[in-house]
């Protein structure tokens, strides 16, 4: 269930950004993200769960964008936001993929004034890991585009707490050694 | 059958556009028709349709389409980044506007069943709120796309299509942007993902569907596909090996669809 919260949340986030109002939080978010699905495996978990673990995923998932909606604010068009953006870097020819999930990202990497910032929403409290996360997220846009964003964030919908970062040559060089460390970690535990 | 990769920076894009040969190949009559008795060679008693996509996936149908906001986004996206290059205005709005016009149709019996239009008549508001974010997302990234290709490319107006007569058969080339020279063109197309191993049969096949829709034959004289969720960019040119080797594919996957619908289901 805590997977179907986080992505009934994003697909808040995707609404909220773009300026949908909700009736019911919870069953808005659940259409919307139920029309874009091919694969049922998650829905028919849900549907098979029992009547208070829905109920309290309901409600979490209601608490959860009612604190999103607070925090939000709205996005001028010119800013050009763009939810859920996907990113794959190829390196070492294929044999090494990295993979990314942006929730939000404003901002262009074609202006030559580019003013690129990156929002990651979590639903867990912000922990230990996220500035690695943030790392992480800077490392691989600046890998895709070219272009170094100008700061990352993570928010998190269960405190309220926002972790904002500028990108400078020091964070991408922590993020780089923060996947070499995790690439030799792999390496010797294979 | 070079298969060409550079980053999808405005460098390397500018250098794959001023490096493409001034000429592209041209499909003749004869060749056009010998590529119709090819596909009317594999018979199927409903319409077909071929695409890169099902080139790419070696003629093995995957699911049916079915209308979802991400299937509809390249749609609604790309005609709101048309009207957007006219009149500047904010892209979920224009996209809005184009949603409203589909449901007009639906509404006074226009739409087809299974059209689009009659689709989102069926939609929640919510639903339809995510059909507008899907589109409004690739309407930016096309217009980021274009930035970066570039002061001379023209978005396209539409995918190009070549109906191979009496064989029941469309043929479906995506394309996103021109890059028109005095005597050659540069076709684009943007995809989300990262390329895979068949990326270059996918543009090779939208090269050969692109040609043979224009009525004198002519090929681009170079098929661009842009990765930018990878940062990648591939090239095709429009020589006859290309050209040869997309037909061949487009035959091969039909060969495979007819498979396909004569293997009884296990």
């Amino acid at each position: 269930m805590a997977r179907l919260r986080g992505l009934l949340v994003t697909t808040a986030l995707t609404l909220l950004v773009h300026e949908q109002p909700f009736d019911d939080a919870f069953e808005d978010a659940m259409s919307a993200w139920c029309s874009n699905q091919a694969d049922v495996s998650l829905l028919s978990a849900f549907a098979a769960a029992d009547a208070d673990v829905q109920a309290r995923l309901r409600a979490d998932v209601r608490s959860h964008i009612s604190v999103l909606r607070d925090h939000l604010g709205t996005f001028a068009s010119s800013w050009r936001p763009q939810t859920a953006v996907r990113t794959q870097v190829l390196l070492s020819g294929g044999a090494l993929i990295l993979r990314d999930d942006i929730d939000l990202m404003v901002g262009s990497v074609a202006d030559p004034h580019a003013a690129l910032s990156l929002l990651d929403i979590t639903t867990a409290p912000l922990g230990e890991r996220a500035e690695r996360t943030l790392r992480y997220h800077a490392l691989v846009q600046t890998l895709r585009s070219g272009v170094v964003p100008l700061r990352v964030a993570m928010f998190s919908t269960t405190t309220a707490d926002c972790l904002v970062r500028e990108v400078d040559a020091v964070v991408l060089q922590r993020a780089v050694g923060d996947l070499a460390t995790h690439l030799s970690t792999t390496a010797v535990a294979a | 059958m070079n298969l060409t990769q550079r980053r999808f920076t405005p460098e390397d894009l500018a250098s794959l556009i001023t490096t493409a040969p001034l000429t592209g190949g041209v499909i003749d009559t004869e060749q056009r028709r010998s590529f119709s008795t090819r596909l009317r060679s594999v018979p199927t008693v409903q319409s077909r349709r071929i695409d890169a996509w099902l080139v790419e996936q070696a003629g093995q149908d995957g699911r049916p389409f079915s209308w979802r906001p991400s299937t509809a986004r390249r749609l609604l996206g790309t005609a709101a980044a048309l009207r957007l290059q006219h009149q500047p205005r904010r892209a979920a709005d224009v996209i809005r506007e184009i949603i409203d016009e589909y449901l007009l149709r639906a509404i006074s019996g226009q739409a087809r069943f299974g059209s689009l239009g009659h689709w989102l008549s069926g939609l929640t508001p919510a639903t339809l709120g995510l059909v507008v974010a899907e589109a409004t997302n690739w309407c930016h990234l096309l217009l980021e796309s274009q930035t970066i290709v570039g002061n001379l490319s023209m978005l396209c107006q539409a995918d190009s299509y070549y109906n191979v007569s009496t064989a029941q058969t469309t043929l479906r080339g995506r394309r996103d942007m021109i890059v028109q020279a005095a005597e050659h063109r540069i076709v684009l197309r943007v995809r989300q993902g990262v390329p895979g191993k068949s990326a270059g049969a996918g543009l090779r096949t939208d090269l050969v569907i692109d040609a043979l829709g224009d009525a004198e034959g002519r090929s681009a004289s170079r098929f661009i596909g842009i990765w930018p969720d990878a940062g990648l960019a591939l090239s095709v040119d429009g020589t006859m090996e290309n050209l040869r080797a997309g037909a061949r594919d487009i035959v091969r996957a039909a060969v495979v669809q007819r498979r396909q619908v004569l293997t009884p289901a296990a």
